[in-house]
């Protein structure tokens, strides 16, 4: 297994946990829409969260390397510490493909255990996304916070390129139509979703 | 209740007193085991000489010095180098189990410092047959349980360690380092024949060679954390001898107040008319070794005599002293290489059940045994 490969290693139809054969600095990053090509159908989930530490639980990695010194530096100084971590994210599932018919919805059964986890596609980001109704799996799933879901609708919106716009606004009403009996949480989220002044 | 603790704890504190007043004793002894060792350094031809007709042909093992006995080296700052560990775990063929069976692990740990190697943990699994370990010699049944499956893991160790050291010097300087003796003792059991024994020789002696014939960019090194042995200690005796009352000194004793922290001791050679040594039946790689002081701990630190060249003891003194220094007081890559070998009892376990489950597919039945169903059982 390459070092870059991540793999499903636990999985049920509404979330799946994905791990990288050792550490990685650059995961996929909060939010991110990827994809499990395998199994009956492609199915499609956003990134909620991501670990990295110890692969044994009862080896804790300890604070090393001299002041000032990079993290990149004391990993090469002690070339043991990055075969002994892992890095792992959590997914949630937000649709699915099925027979090239793309579903904003739960699979009809988990990806399989140990298939490769890819970023989807920007075209495939679009296809699931389209209307926002990616939005309803993904509410639906306690782990998507409001951090996540926003950083879901900015990287779609990017995916989309000039048709961003479009489907910021189209997002837009989903999430208010979702959200109408928690206008908090859509302001928040609606605010986060932004881009930076 | 297992253990009765009131019981026990009630008898400490006496055993803790009889443990100082022999502490106490052992000091005096020391000091004289010291100043005996400033002698053979004032003098070291002519107290080697007393020492040789004190001991040779005796069956007590002694040491002589290579250079001069009372010498402290510093650590050299390690240069570029791979640091090559190996360690192994066995399982020992369950004489109940329906299916006698061993298992050997061989972890491993490359790590390269300031040289173009990919690091590496991992281990290399084996399993087999009883009688595979016997290569005809069914007087090993007869020896005790784990013997064979020992011996087996030394000699793996070593193989697995040559196997390693050489893709590792084509980046470079290389160490090679070992959990506890460079040779396998078990080599020289009297428990077993020398037929029986051969083939563990042979590859013994095959594995010393390919590590031999790498040369002086290898340097190698099997790390004995608190030893024991008492070699030194013995010579020392031949010098001076002890109060008739003081408890046997172990080398450790004499050199921990000697070395400071990172130091090391001069290199010593093994010397023995003990019948049977293991070093006499693998002619050419005798045994060379020196004390090495991390922290509170003195670690003997064994080398082949061949690996003892200036360039290759300073190499493998630098790298051992910066190992223990990135794991409090131990090497390194030894720890990484022992957690790739062992064999958890829940592994075991798994191992024994596995077995079990395959043996029953194959209509092959463990055999009742009351007292191993009673142990599982454990009922009321």
């Amino acid at each position: 297994m390459s070092d870059e490969t991540c793999r499903v290693v636990r999985a049920s139809v509404r979330a799946f946990d994905c791990a990288y054969a050792r550490y990685t600095s650059e995961p996929f990053a909060l939010g991110r829409m990827l994809a499990v090509r395998e199994g009956r159908c492609l199915t499609f989930g956003v990134v909620t969260g991501s670990e990295s530490g110890p692969d044994d639980p009862s080896r804790p990695l300890v604070p090393r390397g001299d002041a000032g010194q990079s993290a990149a530096a004391v990993m090469a100084d002690n070339p043991e510490i990055a075969l002994l971590l892992r890095t792992t994210l959590s997914v949630a599932i937000c649709g699915h493909i099925d027979r090239e018919v793309a579903r904003p919805a739960l699979p009809p059964m988990p990806p399989p255990l140990l298939a490769e986890v890819h970023a989807a596609s920007d075209e495939e980001q679009v296809r699931i996304a389209a209307g926002g109704r990616f939005l309803v799996p993904l509410l639906a799933n306690s782990a998507a916070d409001d951090a996540v879901v926003a950083a879901a609708i900015r990287d779609v919106a990017r995916a989309a390129g000039a048709d961003g716009r479009p489907f910021l606004v189209a997002a837009g009403k989903e999430l208010a139509r979702l959200l109408k009996a928690e206008p908090s949480r859509l302001t928040s989220i609606l605010r986060a979703v932004e881009p930076e002044p | 209740m297992t253990l009765r603790m009131e019981a026990v704890a009630a008898e400490l504190p006496a055993l803790i007193a009889r443990h100082a007043e022999t502490r106490a004793a052992a000091g005096a002894a020391i000091e004289g085991a010291r100043a005996a060792l400033r002698g053979w350094s004032d003098d070291p031809v002519a107290a080697s000489a007393r020492i040789e007709r004190a001991l040779a042909g005796g069956a007590v093992p002694y040491a002589l010095a290579e250079d001069d006995p009372a010498a402290a080296f510093p650590a050299p700052a390690p240069g570029p180098v791979s640091v090559v560990g190996v360690d192994g775990s066995s399982i020992t063929p369950d004489r109940f189990a329906a299916v006698r069976c061993y298992a050997v692990n061989t972890g491993h740990a490359v790590l390269p410092y300031g040289v173009a190697l990919e690091p590496s943990l991992d281990a290399v699994a084996e399993v087999g047959l009883d009688r595979d370990l016997l290569e005809g010699a069914p007087d090993m049944r007869q020896a005790p349980r784990g013997l064979a499956t020992s011996l087996l893991r030394d000699v793996r160790e070593l193989e697995r360690g040559a196997e390693l050291a050489l893709p590792a010097l084509e980046a470079g300087d290389c160490v090679l380092l070992l959990d506890g003796t460079l040779l396998p003792w078990d080599l020289h059991t009297r428990q077993a024949s020398d037929e029986a024994l051969a083939p563990y020789r042979d590859r013994t002696l095959a594995a010393l060679e390919r590590l031999r014939a790498c040369g002086e960019r290898l340097s190698v090194g099997a790390y004995i954390s608190a030893s024991a042995a008492r070699e030194v200690a013995a010579s020392l005796g031949a010098l001076a001898p002890p109060p008739p009352d003081a408890p046997p000194l172990t080398d450790g004793d004499v050199f921990r107040g000697l070395l400071a922290p990172g130091e090391r001791s001069a290199i010593f050679r093994s010397r023995s008319s003990r019948p049977g040594r293991v070093e006499s039946l693998l002619p050419g790689h005798e045994v060379a070794f020196c004390y090495l002081r991390i922290g509170d701990d003195v670690a003997r630190v064994e080398l082949p005599a061949w690996a003892a060249s200036a360039a290759q003891v300073e190499r493998l003194h630098a790298a051992l002293a910066d190992q223990c220094e990135r794991c409090e007081g131990y090497p390194r890559v030894l720890q990484e290489a022992h957690e790739q070998a062992v064999i958890s009892a829940a592994d075991r376990r798994q191992f024994e059940l596995l077995l079990a489950r395959l043996a029953g597919d194959a209509d092959i039945r463990e055999r009742v045994n009351g007292k191993q169903q009673s142990k599982r059982r454990r009922t009321l």
